[in-house]
């Protein structure tokens, strides 16, 4: 299923990125100079104040980068989920066809105490614990 | 009459044999995939690095010891680290993490519908057997357990048709998003690129910031306030110690999950015992890396 997406909104969301990061090369350049002894104090006062809106302007295309990359990203993500969805009910098909497998076990078992030809007061005592496990197993399947 | 029998069951076992080797054979082992699926779901859901990028404007308080120790210049305290004026709101870092945890959620289910234990009927079936072992009989009991095993079995072969569409969901599941992983992860990938860029630039803000004040604000010329100018830098550079380096693992990782699936996407249909392990061999490859990014992430941001 190829996802319908945008390529102009892809585009916008690279796009800002890539600004961001042009932005924060420049910024590099300046904090080398500042951070140079060789450079006098004045200078790295001067760069040091136009370095602050280069910071903030890079900091801003971040923000418009990851709002493009949301807006974007919305189609694929959303069939994300629902494959998702649906990958979670396929393992829960597979699971119940064990917990049938474990229903027929306890049926089996309680059949096993009730079955035999003289029912003996201490083979019934395991009664409950047996229709205890057989009512978690619906209990599961059903959930 | 017991010659016909004899021959009846082994023809019946024969067929069933072969049925099981065919079965078998096109049943490749998927833990690999297993592995990886489920490496790469607990590398993205690590969303530290989006709060730590949203958060600045309250990191740089942390320097406001280093400021309060300044002594005032004409009678003017000296000015904070320099953040950013807008933040992020709520709902932009929450949709940003969206993206993360759909990636991670994706990567869930793929290892939990990957895990050969899923299609494991064997235990609940041993059961089935030693309850009916119990039931009152008339046959001898030797007998009658091998009668019950031989029930067992047959009730064991549901686990072959289930494995066969479990490879199938597997394989359906990982072709049919190939794309929009894609897309994700090489988005993600490079917004994370991004933010590694900005984390090396804010130090340099910082110790911009750090360079100026202290020429403008100098402390008295002696040992230790120079120790103390040194003991703050490298407190600064400390604090940034790892970061950059683990965004970039992080943003290679997502790249390497891409191309991983994407090899899955081409190959996982080819069952042919060369193909399968060239592509197991690579999908341990990419989890190794996946999981030292991994550690490497949450080193840098806990």
């Amino acid at each position: 299923m190829a996802p319908s997406i945008n390529k102009q909104q892809q585009l916008v969301a690279k796009g800002y990125f890539t600004l961001a990061n042009n932005y924060l090369d420049v910024y590099q350049t300046f904090s080398k100079k500042i951070q140079d002894p060789t450079t006098p104090n004045d200078d790295k006062v001067a760069l040091y104040a136009q370095s602050k809106p280069i910071l903030q302007q890079a900091y801003e295309f971040q923000r418009m980068g990851f709002k493009a990359l949301t807006v974007e990203l919305n189609t694929p993500v959303e069939e994300l989920q629902s494959a998702v969805d649906d990958a979670a009910k396929t393992i829960k098909n597979i699971f119940r066809i064990g917990k049938v497998i474990e229903i027929a076990a306890d049926l089996v078992g309680i059949a096993a105490v009730l079955a035999v030809p003289v029912i003996k007061p201490v083979t019934l005592a395991v009664l409950p614990k047996l229709v205890a496990e057989l009512k978690n197993d619906v209990q599961d399947l059903k959930s | 009459m017991l010659l016909y029998n004899t021959f009846k069951l082994s023809w019946f076992r024969g067929f069933v044999i072969t049925v099981c080797f065919l079965l078998l054979a096109g049943c490749a082992n998927l833990e690999t995939v297993r592995d990886f699926a489920k490496q790469s779901a607990s590398l993205a859901s690590g969303s530290e690095a989006i709060d730590y990028w949203g958060k600045w404007g309250e990191r740089s308080k942390r320097f406001d010891v280093v400021v309060a120790r300044l002594p005032p210049h004409s009678g003017k305290k000296p000015e904070g680290v320099f953040g950013p004026i807008t933040v992020p709101t709520k709902d932009e870092i929450s949709a940003i993490k969206a993206l993360q945890s759909v990636l991670s959620a994706y990567m869930s289910k793929l290892g939990a519908l990957a895990d050969d234990n899923l299609t494991d009927v064997s235990k609940q079936v041993d059961g089935l057997v030693e309850n009916l072992n119990k039931l009152p009989s008339d046959m001898p009991e030797e007998k009658l357990k091998k009668v019950n095993t031989a029930y067992g079995t047959i009730i064991k072969l549901v686990k072959l048709p289930l494995e066969v569409y479990r490879h199938y969901e597997v394989r359906k599941l990982i072709q049919d998003n190939d794309e929009n992983i894609k897309l994700l992860t090489e988005g993600l990938s490079s917004a994370i690129a991004s933010l590694e860029k900005f984390s090396e630039q804010e130090k340099n803000s910082v110790l911009n910031w750090y360079e100026v004040t202290t020429n403008d604000y100098p402390e008295d010329k002696n040992f230790s306030s120079a120790y103390q100018w040194e003991k703050d830098r490298a407190s600064i550079i400390q604090t940034y110690q790892g970061k950059t380096a683990a965004l970039e693992s992080y943003q290679q990782a997502l790249r390497t999950i891409s191309a991983s699936h994407h090899k899955m996407a081409q190959d996982l249909g080819l069952f042919d015992s060369d193909s399968f392990k060239r592509l197991a061999s690579s999908l341990v490859d990419a989890r190794d890396q996946i999981v030292s990014a991994q550690n490497q992430y949450r080193k840098a941001f806990e």
